[in-house]
């Protein structure tokens, strides 16, 4: 069993919705973009996050790394095991953060003073390889700057981490891209640049978010099989999002399926894939491209209606039920449950969890 | 992007290239009027000295817009060195001298000249007696001048027209004679047989006195009489070391250089020279500092957020709601100082809030990018973020605003100085303008005392303006996309 | 709608933090101002007053010292300056009557020192001034502007963009200037400044005003198509437009339906906001060149003869004149915005 690194614990990040400063209603609307998120993510493997756009899969990726503001964190904790030396700083500096399971740090009780040790051991590479990349910066500033922030090593020590990170996202010889600015690398080479500034550090895991969803498809292998293989040699884990089952399938060891802020199905990636249990979970696979061309142009059935309800107005009971058709078909003495209570993680087979009252009953 | 490439990209249109030629000869000329000249002393002299003018011109157009040209003459006599012509009658035990001495020259100038300049300085022995002068000009169509009938002289030394002064008698200006000297009433009361009362007012006496009937000028040999009438106890038995008179005068052109004069005989060109440097210092101060104090608001206002930002935008919001012009005005009346310094940080204090807005707005976008984000991510503090993050993207599109708002600094002290509420010590062109218009030089058709300042406010401004526009959509991210 | 009431009360807001700063600047002139007041009544009661003839004048002095503290400590003169700035602004806040020092009115209730009064008789000739330049200048620059816009980089635009450099860049009163001298002067078409003229006869001022307007309207045309040049110009890089161009609809239907409609709010917006602004502040020179008797001149007036009083009650009824102007134009954009109106 390998080591536990991350264990998010009903995480619940809500984004009050802007009004003028004077209100005539002091009631207070949120979007609520993760309401109550639990997985845990281990030592070297890649966990996958997935689900269809606005679902919360980003914000849940930044909230575990702390990007959003903790004022916008209305519940739960997130827990993370840093390595000793860090465990030991943040231990004397905030103990009030480490008063769980041993080793582990509640990244949302440290002081924002206090955290910047932390952020060496988790990184974050994004979407989007053209903004991601300081425009005025060249390859070695952008690389070099986390060592300077985090004071590590002299000049001539960060040139040698620099060119080591270049050489281990494969962007070879590094002195030949150093000197470029961000505007003249391809977008493969600019999303390496970002890899390497994340991996330069060391961390423990790196929350890789949509990290290929912007490339052409020809790079994409490239980028995927670099991710794999900073797994397998540095033993670094990967929380990667997506909204491609397909791609999650090929790369991920776990898969968290996630609706309207929530988890609804858990477990490793091919049986969650290929036996999908949660209707939600049914209707993505059910929407994945076929890859035969054969097949294409049938016209497959996609078990799912309606749209994507606003996640300031979350329907009572099972957030999924207006959409479900699982539900419609259901006798009307079944219903009940599904209106009134929401679904918890149940385990239906080893390792492989879902928030339906199909299987909640049972 | 770097600097080369916009250089090159303002070349490219045609307003940049226009404004970035006026601007480096406006640059080099400031440069130059500072360097090459002496300025403190010219300014000083300029503006607080209105003897260095005297022998200028007064209310002359420029020379290129003045088809007919005064001739300037220079002459000067001293009796001792002419042939007197000498009539004597005894009358008892005294002798009546009457002595006559003429000078005669030419002036063949196309026009009157704008002013005559004149001395006029008697010595005479104490035993001289009664001693009566009578000094008179006669022009080429016969008709006489007086400058002076019958005038008495008893002192050794007389001063009748002329200034004494340190560095000995200076000129006098015919047209600007007291309205109670003898001189000046000798004169209109010749003057006034030729010509019309009216026309002499518009003329002025040291113009009308080379003007026939119309004020039309006269050309041709003027002679110029000096008759002094005396009595001596018994008889001379030589003149010479007795009695010596000393007569000069001068024309004054009746056009000045490139811009002409104003109505105290400054020259406008120089006035124009002298406000240069000091529009660059002002312009630049006042936009510099606010550039820089409204990005930097502009920045933190966008990166805190919450009531902070609040707070911090209802400020602008105020600043901005203040009317400009009034609140320099109230700001410099009640603080009783007309020091430019104090001015210029007084125009700071107002606009600094303007480019607030767009700079916040500027910030909130940077904020968002992944990038800035990714730095968060790697531990970066918020005052390297701002620093090195965001303030280099906002630092372009700061200095497009800055130089966009040099016409309103400039023109606000400009407009000050229209008040009367500038620094007495500094010359500038709003200055310019006011002592045109308060010399009522509108009215009185001084074209030139007001057009070539404002000409020159005008084209400082728009040589910054097109340049601002230039560099616009090369620095606006709203243009240039993400 | 609720965020028009938040706007509302940020009216007062503003006004109250600028009426703050002056009143701090001119503090020490207002408490100037009052002694003197104060000294005045002193005199009357006392050392003028038949009643107390009789006394000794070191009798009478000491009572006038008595009766001078007395007021100066109820009208709360030796409050500290920050109570005293409290007060000012109340006083200005609630209209209090102020009295210039030189000036007097010359129309409403002529030889008061009102200085409300002096500044509310010289509104209208303000407003009355720019206003009709600006319909002028309306009237000029949008179909300048429509003309500039179709062709961006044709020759309307560039004499657009180069008259509005210049038009910015020129000081207004020297333009003002050049406009007299060559019109009342040299070629005498207009009344010069100095003409006499009845303020209270509509034809005279109407005469006055020929040249004004033409000054005004000259310079004002080159910014305003500008502006409204900028407008069209982002409006018809939006999508919409491109669909009714694809759409095959001719270019000017396109201009006039399509663009001028979605256009239409930030114009109104900007072209009155300028006439406010004009109105507040960029006239004050203009005005005071031409002799025309409106708000600029009263500046010029009260700066020449140092009315301190004058300029203070000038300064805050323009602020509170473009704050509530602004306000005005804020409700008007909503009402004219179909976008904003909905959210």
């Amino acid at each position: 069993m390998p080591e536990k690194i991350l264990s998010v614990r009903g995480l619940k990040v809500w984004f009050p919705v802007k009004r003028a400063t004077l209100s005539l209603r002091p009631k207070k609307l949120f979007v609520r973009a993760v309401d109550g998120v639990y997985f845990d993510v281990y030592a070297g493997e890649v966990f996958c996050l997935a689900g269809e756009s606005g679902c919360g899969k980003t914000t849940t990726g930044k909230a575990v790394i702390r990007l959003i503001d903790e004022e916008f964190v209305r519940g739960g904790k997130v827990w993370f095991k840093p390595s000793p030396e860090v465990y030991k700083i943040i231990a004397s500096r905030a103990p009030r953060a480490v008063r769980g399971e041993e080793g582990f740090v509640s990244i949302y009780d440290v002081p924002g003073r206090q955290f910047k040790p932390l952020r060496r051991e988790m990184q974050i590479v994004f979407q989007d390889p053209f903004s991601s990349l300081n425009p005025r910066y060249r390859v070695r500033q952008i690389l070099e700057e986390p060592l300077i922030i985090h004071r590590i090593g002299d000049k001539e020590e960060r040139l040698e981490k620099v060119r080591k990170a270049l050489m281990a996202v494969k962007l070879t010889p590094p002195e030949e891209f150093m000197e470029r600015f961000p505007h003249q690398l391809s977008g493969g080479q600019r999303q390496r640049v970002a890899i390497a500034r994340a991996l330069i550090l060391n961390p423990r895991f790196i929350v890789a978010d949509e990290i290929v969803s912007m490339l052409d498809v020809s790079i994409r292998a490239e980028i995927l099989e670099l991710l794999l293989d900073l797994r397998d040699r540095y033993g670094i884990a990967f929380i990667f999002i997506t909204h491609d089952l397909a791609l999650a399938k090929h790369v991920c060891d776990r898969i968290a399926i996630m609706y309207l802020g929530k988890i609804v199905e858990i477990g490793p990636a091919d049986r969650v894939i290929d036996n999908p249990l949660h209707p939600y979970t049914r209707a993505l696979v059910a929407a994945i491209p076929e890859p035969d061309p054969r097949n294409r142009a049938k016209i497959r059935e996609v078990p799912i209606k309606g749209e994507v309800p606003s996640p300031i107005n979350i329907p009572k009971g099972c957030r999924f039920r207006p959409r479900c058709v699982v539900y419609d078909s259901l006798p009307e003495e079944e219903k009940s449950s599904c209106e009134r209570e929401e679904p918890q993680l149940v385990e239906v087979e080893r390792d492989h969890y879902v928030a339906c009252w199909l299987y909640g009953r049972r | 992007m770097p600097l080369s490439e916009v250089v090159r990209e303002v070349w490219r249109t045609w307003s940049g290239k226009f404004s970035i030629i006026l601007l480096i000869i406006m640059g080099i000329g400031a440069i130059a009027v500072v360097l090459g000249t002496p300025y403190t002393k010219l300014s000083r002299e300029y503006l607080l000295e209105p003897t260095a003018w005297a022998t200028y011109p007064k209310a002359v157009p420029p020379c290129w817009a003045v088809s007919k040209k005064a001739q300037v003459i220079n002459i000067g006599f001293n009796t001792s060195h002419l042939k007197p012509e000498v009539k004597t009658k005894a009358y008892g035990p005294y002798t009546m001298y009457n002595v006559t001495w003429v000078y005669s020259f030419k002036y063949e100038g196309q026009a009157p000249p704008s002013d005559t300049l004149m001395k006029l300085i008697v010595h005479k022995s104490k035993n001289l007696l009664a001693y009566r002068l009578y000094v008179y000009m006669v022009r080429p169509d016969g008709s006489v001048i007086h400058f002076a009938k019958e005038l008495p002289v008893v002192k050794e030394e007389t001063v009748i027209l002329g200034l004494p002064s340190a560095q000995g008698v200076t000129w006098v200006s015919l047209s600007n004679l007291p309205l109670n000297s003898a001189v000046y009433q000798t004169l209109v009361e010749s003057l006034s047989k030729y010509m019309k009362k009216d026309v002499l007012a518009q003329l002025g006496l040291g113009t009308a006195i080379w003007c026939g009937k119309g004020g039309r000028v006269l050309r041709g040999t003027y002679r110029v009489v000096v008759d002094a009438v005396f009595y001596v106890q018994g008889k001379l038995k030589s003149l010479s070391g007795k009695t010596s008179i000393y007569f000069a005068a001068r024309t004054l052109p009746n056009c000045y250089g490139l811009m002409g004069t104003d109505s105290v005989g400054r020259p406008v060109e120089l006035g124009i020279m002298l406000g240069l440097p000091w529009s660059f210092v002002i312009s630049f101060y006042v936009t510099f500092l606010s550039a820089i104090i409204g990005g930097i608001y502009g920045v933190l206002a966008g990166y805190v957020s919450g009531w902070k930002s609040e707070v911090l935008m209802r400020i602008v919001d105020v600043v901005n709601s203040l009317p400009f012009l009034p609140i320099l005005i109230v700001a410099i009346m009640a603080l009783k100082s007309y020091s430019i310094w104090l001015i210029m940080s007084i125009m700071v204090a107002l606009l600094w809030a303007p480019p607030v807005i767009v700079i916040r707005s500027m910030a909130l976008q940077i904020k968002e990018q992944p990038y800035v984000e990714a730095a968060r991510a790697l531990g970066a503090s918020t005052p390297r973020i701002l620093l090195r993050y965001i303030m280099p993207q906002v630092f372009p599109y700061l200095v497009a605003i800055m130089v966009l708002s040099i016409p309103d600094a400039i023109i606000a002290e400009a407009a000050l100085a229209f008040l009367g509420l500038s620094d007495p010590t500094v010359p500038t062109w709003g200055k310019m303008l006011e002592f045109a218009w308060n010399e009522h030089a509108v009215i009185n058709g001084w074209w030139w005392s007001f057009l070539f300042p404002g000409l020159a406010l005008t084209v400082y401004c728009a040589a910054f303006l097109m340049l601002g526009r230039a560099l616009e959509p090369i620095v606006s991210p709203r243009i240039r996309g993400r | 709608m609720r965020w028009l009431l938040a706007k509302a009360i940020n009216i007062p807001i503003v006004l109250i933090l600028v009426l703050f700063i002056l009143v701090s600047l001119t503090g020490g002139i207002l408490d100037q101002i009052m002694m003197k007041t104060i000294q005045v009544q002193v005199r009357r009661e006392i050392l003028a007053n038949p009643k107390y003839a009789y006394l000794p004048q070191e009798k009478k002095l000491e009572i006038a010292k008595k009766l001078e503290e007395e007021l100066i400590k109820a009208w709360g003169l030796d409050k500290p300056w920050y109570i005293k700035a409290f007060m000012y602004m109340y006083m200005l806040f609630t209209f209090k009557p102020i009295y210039a020092r030189v000036l007097t009115t010359r129309i409403i209730n002529p030889g008061s020192p009102n200085a409300y009064l002096i500044v509310l008789e010289r509104i209208p000739f303000t407003v009355v001034l720019f206003t009709t330049a600006s319909i002028f200048t309306l009237a000029i620059a949008i179909p300048l502007a429509l003309l500039a816009a179709r062709k961006p980089g044709g020759i309307v635009d560039k004499i657009v963009s180069a008259w509005s450099v210049f038009s910015v860049s020129m000081p207004w009163w020297w333009f003002a200037m050049v406009m007299i001298w060559l019109l009342c002067y040299k070629f005498p078409i207009f009344a010069g400044p100095e003409y006499q003229t009845n303020w209270t006869n509509p034809l005279d001022v109407a005469y006055r005003a020929a040249l004004p307007v033409l000054t005004v309207t000259i310079l004002s045309v080159g910014v305003t198509a500008y502006r409204i040049r900028g407008i069209l110009l982002d409006v018809m890089r939006e999508d919409f437009v491109t669909t009714a161009r694809a759409k095959g609809l001719p270019e000017k239907i396109v201009l006039l339906r399509y663009v001028i409609r979605v256009a239409a709010p930030p114009i109104i917006t900007i072209v009155l906001l300028s006439i406010v602004m004009s109105v507040v502040t960029g006239a004050i020179l203009t005005e005071a060149v031409f002799n025309w008797y409106g708000m600029g001149l009263l500046y010029w007036e009260a700066v020449m003869a140092n009315d301190i009083p004058v300029i203070l009650v000038l300064t805050y009824i323009s602020t509170l004149l473009y704050l509530v102007t602004r306000f005005v134009l804020d409700i008007l954009y909503t009402y004219l915005d179909p976008r904003i109106r909905r959210a």
